[in-house]
């Protein structure tokens, strides 16, 4: 079937070829090019009207849209966005000046009561803004994220010994090597240089309380980038160690003398005969340990054990021991060995390849450890309820931890660790231990406040968060009580907030007394790296809108326009009213 | 014709044009030596930038000098300037056909009475005259540049570095400060004097203070770090105080001005130095092997911070063996030692015949040097040993019949004993007599050689006792057949198979190469050169067959006495159980009252009232500083000041960062102990959930 358009077109070529035909061969040559040209115009109007040609136009309703503008928006990228001269402008940034805070959207959505999509320009908005965007359209903008830190990671409440690890990224788009610094008081604690944006620091807090670092970035002698870094460090608890030796053997030696120079109190029961134990009892008053009993475990942090010593203890006593493990969340650590049956009922692996072994361990942390010689070494098939501690390169298990009710067992199966110090490796041993023992220690029952954000500023609002078994916890930062709201669901959950009116330390007064301490920046602190953050909510924000913006923009431009037919007629009304004049006037 | 004429002023422009050029060449040249001279000496540029200076200058030099000139140029200044040419000059550039008759003649006339010579614009002379001069001052520039130390930087710094050094702060009662220096006579050093506290001074030294009060003060003391207190005495108007002390510690003071007691001023002390003796020669155990020279020499050096007074070597001679044993002692002075100086090199060569030691005796020596001030120090004892080859004949080690090796080891001796008669008979036998038998020596040497060799698998060679059967090796040959299969293992590598142990096989190779050395002396009839190597060999040997013996001493030892009725009945009723209780205060108890102490300053600087407790705190953080300070004060000293007014409640914010840096200093890093991390508080939800999981798992 032929289309009407084809037919117009074969109908108006023809005509056009006769009506030309007819011109040229007038005997009267006066405007012959003028009459072709309008002859021409004619036909093709003709044709035009017949079959009106359409385009798709992008139609922005501008009067939908509206530009935000927000910190650090460039000129050139607005303008990149087509149609913007006919979009409104709100500019967040005069807002925040007049009202000398960061204003709600309010007062735009009052002014541009119509606007269906926004365009927001520059690092974003703050969250309690977008939260009230949240039901429209919101296309984002971005600028380039400012030069300086843009990510940052610590943990910001340390025990004593504990070690400060900082991760962080910088962006830096000069050439050059960029340095970062961790100092106190002008004393360098570490340092490191930035590789591929990303840095790494890390520290023991030489200070116990509270501190305010500098973290520092340098480029040569240019410092580029300096801001605080605070850090709370909290005085270490003693804990009380139980050792139950079933001989006396080195490693268990050099172990509790390990604990008694890092300040333990150790009690310490070694089988030395039948029946007859040596019994030791450092930083400790003498107690009675002939049996193991819920007396002797009450105030114990930690029992270390061999697998023998524990099988030759009472079933009741065993009993006691896990109790306090499940329950009080005690941890235990004990030496596996391949004879007899574990009491706790875990397999061991006896490995191929002769009794003398060079071990090449890995801790949790995938930090490797100087190779150790063992003599008789097994390993631990892997369980599906352990976590491997410390594991060989080749994969193999030799300790492992499994949460029991409340508290940890940890199974070790190195039993020549002291072969580090004898071989004047300590600080293997140092490392070896703290986080083997950390990890056997577990994770300490406090009341817990939940500070948000990490990063806070002056006349911000903080949000606080406990979990806290108090029926009605009360709080006071800086003399000022803060009333909490209950969680509905959990009723040990608590909520509240808390705007700052000044910058520093604050202390969060707590139920059990003790001050939990954060730190409110000034604003401007930290400029870089909020604005990275900023963009970054933005984007997440734009991600997790229900309506894509994109979608409609690309809805309503694709309408077809056409252009309106009066044109076409008019144009053709001139060209056939001059070939008629022109003919009138030769007439004539 | 108009030929000369423009000939004329092609000349002038190529004159003028050149020296125009010239005057730019040496701008342009003082412009880069002076730039190039201040790149590389002052900003230690590298040399590679050279060129782009010169191109600079050059750039630089043309913009601002130079000009172009024409053939028009030059006729119009000869028009204007010099009236020989009658404002007609510029008809010399005319095309001759365009000259009119009157031009043409002007032009003749012209050429005719043109000065031959014609003087330089003066727009030239003076660029020329710049350029020169600016030459000459970028000369000079450059040599001051180049003469002027290359560490003016550092002076900079220097003097930087001692200006921002915080003044000294005096009581404001003091007005003057004169503070005598006299270090002790023995250090060669001129007294000085000096305006402020902080003092440096050599050990034993004599310091004067003599201070000047604005007005008469009733007293002023010297309080010391280790509480000693040192009253200064008054002049008649009160007003000059004066008292001195000699300067044995380091360690810092205060002045005290009637009740106003001022900062803490640090006393170095410069500790006099020992002597530092190093020997070069001889080694610290050597062995003068028999047929070498009974010489040693003795190469050492001695230094000392401020002079040497003696030094001498004292030797101790051992002589004789087993019981009767003699000691000599002597003391040898070095020749040529003048005393005063802070470094010597010496150089003895002790004869040991002339301190009449003979085969078997030891010389014991040690260095001895003194300083100015009478310190004395000895370097270690060296041992120079006489090797004895009376003992390596004897036969008393081999004769107590644990070892079989004795056969083997007697041909090497019988080799020395034959070469020694040899060397004896050299004068009663002829030539050829005593050169066969030289030769015969060393066949001998030669088969001892290779039965050695056997036993670290060297090849066997077939001619051991074929056509050298000769009398005394026989039955060496014989025995080292059977000692071969009876002790060799005959594995693939003879190498490792053979009984002995590594450092055996060492001592043995060694001793092969010895009696190699011997061979080639005696084969090149030199016995006399053999004897040493002979006589080593044998040392060797001998050596080898005692390493594998051990002395064991007898010892008494008494033990209880055991009682039958009790043993191996298993009864443990009397052993009592050990119990051990211990009080382990941790080294880092020290170390956390410091960390507590950077507690506190974080809440001094962010601006808290602080509490007693934490005053306390600093309290004892201060003590531990203000031991520090007296080992170190020039370090720890600002430190405890600093800490002082924070005490006092009158400080700043550098006090703040002194005192911070200081204690991060001393604390030098924090210790890992495990941690319990925190989590969430026990929860009621949580616990009953586990109780219920517990219940449906029993």
């Amino acid at each position: 079937m032929i289309e009407w358009g084809t037919i117009a077109s074969l109908l108006c070529l023809v005509l056009l070829i006769f009506l030309l035909w007819k011109e040229w061969t007038r005997s009267s040559r006066a405007f012959l090019t003028a009459r072709l040209a309008a002859t021409i115009i004619a036909v093709l109007c003709l044709y035009l009207l017949a079959n009106p040609p359409s385009y798709t136009r992008k139609v922005e309703q501008a009067d939908n849209q509206l530009i935000i503008l927000t910190d650090g928006y460039e000129q050139d990228s607005v303008r990149a966005l087509s149609g913007f001269e006919k979009m409104p402008l709100y500019d967040l940034r005069e807002e925040q000046s007049k009202a000398n805070g960061n204003p709600g959207m309010d007062e735009m959505f009052m002014r541009h009561p119509g606007v269906h999509i926004m365009h927001v320009f520059g690092y974003g908005l703050r969250a309690h803004q977008l939260e009230q965007l949240k039901a429209h359209s919101v296309i984002f903008h971005p600028s380039r994220p400012p030069a300086g830190f843009s990510r940052l990671q610590y943990k910001k409440e340390l025990e004593q010994g504990e070690w400060l690890q900082i991760q962080g990224s910088f962006i830096h788009r000069d050439s050059g090597r960029v340095n970062i610094f961790l100092s106190h008081f002008g004393i360098k604690l570490d340092s490191a240089w930035m590789v591929d944006g990303v840095f790494h620091l890390k520290a023991i807090p030489p200070q116990v309380g509270r501190a305010t670092y500098s973290l520092i970035a340098m480029k040569g002698k240019d410092t580029l980038e300096k801001q605080i870094l605070p850090v709370v460090v909290n005085e270490r608890k003693i804990f009380r160690v139980l050792m139950i030796g079933s001989a006396p053997g080195f490693e268990s030696r050099f172990l509790k003398d390990w604990l008694v120079r890092k300040g333990y109190q150790v009690v310490s029961r070694t089988r030395v005969s039948k029946n007859v134990y040596s019994k030791e009892f450092v930083n400790e008053d003498r107690v009675a340990i002939e049996r193991i009993t819920d007396a002797v475990l009450r105030a114990t942090d930690l029992v270390l054990a061999d697998q023998a010593a524990l099988a030759s203890l009472s079933a009741s006593e065993l009993a006691v021991i896990w109790q306090s493990i499940v329950a009080n969340g005690m941890g235990m650590m004990y030496w596996a060995d391949d004879k007899g049956q574990d009491v706790f009922g875990r397999r061991i692996s006896k490995m191929p390849g002769g009794e003398q072994q060079k071990l090449n361990l890995l801790l949790s942390d995938s930090t490797g450890l100087k190779t150790l010689g063992t003599e008789n070494q097994f390993y631990i098939p892997a369980m599906s309820s352990a976590r491997a501690l410390v594991r060989a390169r080749d994969g193999k298990i030799y300790a492992s931890v499994s949460q029991e009710g409340k508290g940890r067992v940890v199974l070790n199966t190195v039993s020549y660790s002291y072969k580090w110090i004898l071989s004047g490796n300590n600080a293997e041993y140092d490392r070896y231990w703290t986080s083997l023992l950390s990890h056997t220690l577990g994770r300490s029952a406090a009341e817990k406040w939940v500070i948000a954000p990490e990063l806070g500023f002056v006349h911000e609002p903080f949000k606080l968060a406990v979990e806290t078994p108090a029926s009605q916890p009360a709080v006071v930062i800086d003399e000022q009580q803060i009333a909490l709201e209950n969680d509905p669901v959990d009723p040990t959950r608590w909520r509240g907030s808390y705007w700052p009116g000044r910058a520093g330390w604050h202390a969060l007064g707590k139920t059990d007394g003790n001050p939990a301490w954060f730190y409110v920046f000034n604003q401007g602190a930290w400029r870089p790296l909020m604005m990275s953050t900023r963009i970054r909510e933005n984007m997440e924000f734009v991600l997790s809108l229900k309506v894509k913006p994109s979608v409609l923009i690309k809805q309503e431009s694709e309408e077809n326009k056409q252009v309106p037919l009066i044109i076409y007629g008019l144009l053709f009304m001139i060209a056939a009213g001059f070939l008629w004049f022109e003919n009138k006037r030769m007439d004539g | 014709m108009a030929e000369r004429g423009e000939h004329i002023i092609v000349q002038l422009r190529r004159g003028w044009t050149n020296r125009m050029l010239w005057s730019c060449v040496l701008l342009a040249a003082s412009f880069l030596v002076v730039s190039v001279a201040i790149f590389l000496m002052i900003f230690d540029g590298k040399a590679i930038w050279i060129p782009v200076f010169a191109g600079i200058s050059g750039i630089l030099s043309y913009l601002l000098f130079y000009s172009p000139i024409t053939a028009t140029d030059v006729a119009s200044y000869l028009d204007k300037f010099l009236p020989a040419a009658e404002d007609s000059a510029s008809l010399w550039l005319k095309p001759e056909q365009e000259l009119n008759y009157f031009e043409q003649r002007q032009i003749s006339k012209l050429e005719k009475q043109f000065p031959a010579e014609v003087e330089m614009p003066a727009i030239l002379r003076r660029k020329w005259k710049v350029a020169l001069s600016a030459f000459g001052a970028a000369v000079l520039v450059a040599t001051m540049i180049f003469f002027i130390p290359r560490n003016v930087q550092g002076v900079g710094e220097g003097m930087v570095k001692e200006s921002t050094k915080p003044r000294e702060v005096r009581l404001p009662g003091i007005s003057e400060v004169a503070i005598n220096i006299k270090p002790p006579a023995y250090t060669g050093r001129s007294a000085r004097r000096q305006n402020v506290f902080q003092i440096q001074a050599e050990e034993g030294g004599e310091v004067r203070w003599t201070l000047k009060t604005s007005l008469p003060a009733d007293s002023m003391m010297l309080m010391f770090n280790d509480s000693t207190v040192l009253r200064l005495r008054p002049s008649k108007d009160s007003m000059t105080w004066s008292v001195a002390m000699p300067i044995r510690k380091s360690g810092f003071y205060q002045v005290k001005l009637e009740e106003e007691i001022s900062g803490f001023y640090s006393i170095e002390m410069i500790p006099d130095e020992l002597p530092e003796i190093s020997v070069h020669a001889p080694a610290s155990n050597s062995t003068i092997e028999p047929g070498m020279a009974y010489r040693t020499m003795v190469d050492v050096s001695v230094i000392d911070d401020y002079g040497i007074s003696a030094t001498s070597l004292f030797a101790t001679i051992a002589s004789g063996s087993g019981e009767s044993v003699a000691f000599r002692e002597q003391r040898i002075p070095f020749v040529g030692f003048k005393p005063g100086k802070l470094r010597y090199e010496l150089k003895k060569l002790i004869d040991l015949s002339q301190l009449k030691m003979e085969a078997g005796d030891e010389l014991y020596f040690y260095i001895s040097a003194t300083d100015n001030r009478n310190n004395e120090r000895r370097s270690d004892i060296f041992i120079v040993r006489i090797e004895d080859t009376a003992q390596l004949m004897s036969l008393e080690g081999l004769s107590t019949g644990i070892d079989l090796k004795p056969e083997f080891f007697r041909s090497q001796r019988q080799i020395i004993i034959e070469t020694e008669q040899l060397l004896k008979d050299q004068g009663n036998i002829t030539r050829d007599v005593f050169n066969n038998k030289s030769n015969d020596l060393g066949t001998d040497q030669k088969l001892l050689r290779l039965r050695y060799g056997k036993f670290l698998g060297e090849e066997t060679d077939a001619e051991i006792g074929g056509e050298h059967e000769e009398e005394g090796h026989e039955e060496g040959h014989e025995a080292g057949g059977d000692i071969l299969d009876r002790y060799t293992h005959k594995h693939d590598n003879a190498e490792d198979a053979t009984f002995f142990d590594a450092e055996t096989k060492k001592q043995l190779k060694a001793t092969l190469a010895e009696m190699w050395k011997a061979e080639l002396q005696l084969r090149t009839l030199k016995p006399g050169d053999a004897l040493p190597f002979e006589y080593k060999a044998l040392r060797l040997l001998k050596d080898l067959q005692q390493s594998t013996r051990a002395y064991v001493a007898k010892t008494g030892i008494k033990t209880v006495p055991l009682d039958p009725a009790k043993r191996l009945t298993g009864d443990l009723a009397g052993v009592q159980q050990p119990v051990m209780i211990r009080k382990a205060i941790p080294g880092e108890e020290k170390k956390v009252v410091l960390q507590r102490a950077l507690g506190v300053l974080e809440q001094l600087r962010s601006g808290e009232k602080i509490a007693d407790p934490a005053v306390l705190m600093l309290k004892d953080a201060s003590v531990q500083i203000s031991e520090k300070a007296a080992v170190e004060p020039a370090t720890y000293l600002p430190v405890l000041t600093a800490i002082g007014r924070i005490l006092k409640n009158s400080y700043n914010e550098s006090d703040l960062d002194v005192a911070g840096s200081g204690l991060i200093q001393i604390i030098n890093k924090g210790e890992s102990v495990p941690v319990k991390s925190k989590a969430g508080p026990a929860r009621k939800l949580s616990d009953q959930y586990f109780k219920k999981i517990s219940a449906i798992n029993d």
